[in-house]
């Protein structure tokens, strides 16, 4: 279904409910994706999932067509995972352990990362990245979006975007080669 | 060249190794069935906030009501308007009971109409502090024009007795 129905859907009192139902179907793994590789573990990238889906239908009408769904989608994704992330780094207690291995443990401990050495390096690499710059590797390398619809939704020019991206991977790879 | 290919073409120079793991199988999951609880989930929470926000309680409704009245009282335009008018009136009566006198200002005043004054103060109302339009209109000294003291104090107490009642983020919401 295309999103001019499933919005047409959702303006209308009475299809409201399965409108979004629809438009969950449709964008539910793509956002989960997203925000999973944000947050790393599944209980908060849930969190964070149903969160992004609450903002969505109580905003849907202000959606005014300037973008397509999908952009204003992982713009609202994308917001609310960041917020999370600052969120916890604020509520964190002061730590002995550094980034990576605080990562390793969540990783190791998440019943829902099947452990994988090269995997977990990968992840250990990514986790030394800001979370800005984590966010354009992610969307490039992984959700294989185009630099355009990138600088959509991150509103961003696509010289920064592309820029960001290699000095991310160039990292990642120096990361890999190195440890 | 599909999105795929162009992302590894562009690995190849700045990060071979990273283009040799691009399609290599993730290792998240997700729990069995998840994406199909995860909107129930989300609908469940999505009914309590229709119903909440649905029906208010009278005590609810009252307090909302009484805030929105005393937040619309406590606005400083509406207190100096009636400051305003207050002095007007007050000015009128002092100029009328003392009756024409000699002085190049107080004569010149007089000759301003209450209407022509009165239009002065509206047009030019942003101009005005509110101290200076109560200690202005208070020419008796009789400390007649003391309300918004006594509203603070009625408000400051009022406010704090409902606050305590409500959740910080229905405050926000209000705000």
């Amino acid at each position: 279904m295309s999103d001019e129905q499933i919005l047409d859907m959702l303006a209308d009192q009475h299809r409201a409910e399965n409108g979004f139902r629809l438009l969950m179907n449709k964008y539910q793994e793509r956002l989960y994706w997203h925000i999973r590789r944000m947050v790393v573990d599944h209980d908060d990238a849930n969190d964070v999932l149903q969160n992004c889906f609450l903002k969505v239908f109580k905003s849907i009408s202000r959606f005014q067509g300037k973008s397509a769904l999908y952009t204003w989608l992982y713009r609202i994704a994308t917001n609310e995972a960041i917020t999370f992330l600052n969120k916890k780094k604020k509520r964190s207690t002061a730590s002995f352990d550094n980034e990576e291995n605080t990562l390793e443990n969540k990783l190791l401990a998440d019943p829902y990362f099947d452990e994988n050495e090269v995997q977990l390096k990968l992840q250990k690499a990514m986790a030394s990245l800001p979370d800005k710059q984590r966010l354009v590797f992610n969307m490039r390398y992984y959700e294989e979006m185009s630099y355009n619809q990138m600088s959509e939704v991150l509103e961003t020019s696509v010289g920064a975007l592309k820029a960001s991206y290699h000095h991310a991977a160039k990292k990642i790879e120096h990361y890999l080669k190195n440890t | 060249m599909n999105r795929n290919k162009e992302i590894k073409k562009e690995l190849e120079e700045i990060a071979p190794m990273l283009g040799k793991l691009k399609d290599e199988k993730s290792s998240f999951r997700v729990p069995e069935n998840y994406f199909q609880d995860m909107q129930e989930d989300v609908f469940s929470k999505l009914n309590t906030v229709v119903e909440e926000e649905k029906v208010p309680s009278f005590w609810e409704k009252f307090i909302i009501d009484s805030i929105a009245t005393l937040q619309l009282l406590l606005q400083p335009k509406p207190i100096l308007r009636l400051a305003a008018v207050a002095l007007v009136i007050t000015a009128g009566v002092y100029i009328f009971q003392k009756g024409p006198q000699a002085g190049g200002q107080q004569e010149y005043l007089a000759d301003i109409s209450s209407e022509e004054v009165m239009e002065y103060v509206n047009d030019n109302i942003d101009d005005f502090e509110l101290a200076d339009v109560v200690e202005a209109a208070d020419i008796n000294g009789e400390g007649l024009y003391s309300v918004p003291e006594i509203e603070d104090e009625i408000s400051d107490e009022y406010l704090d007795e409902i606050i305590d009642d409500f959740e910080i983020e229905e405050l926000e919401e209000m705000l």
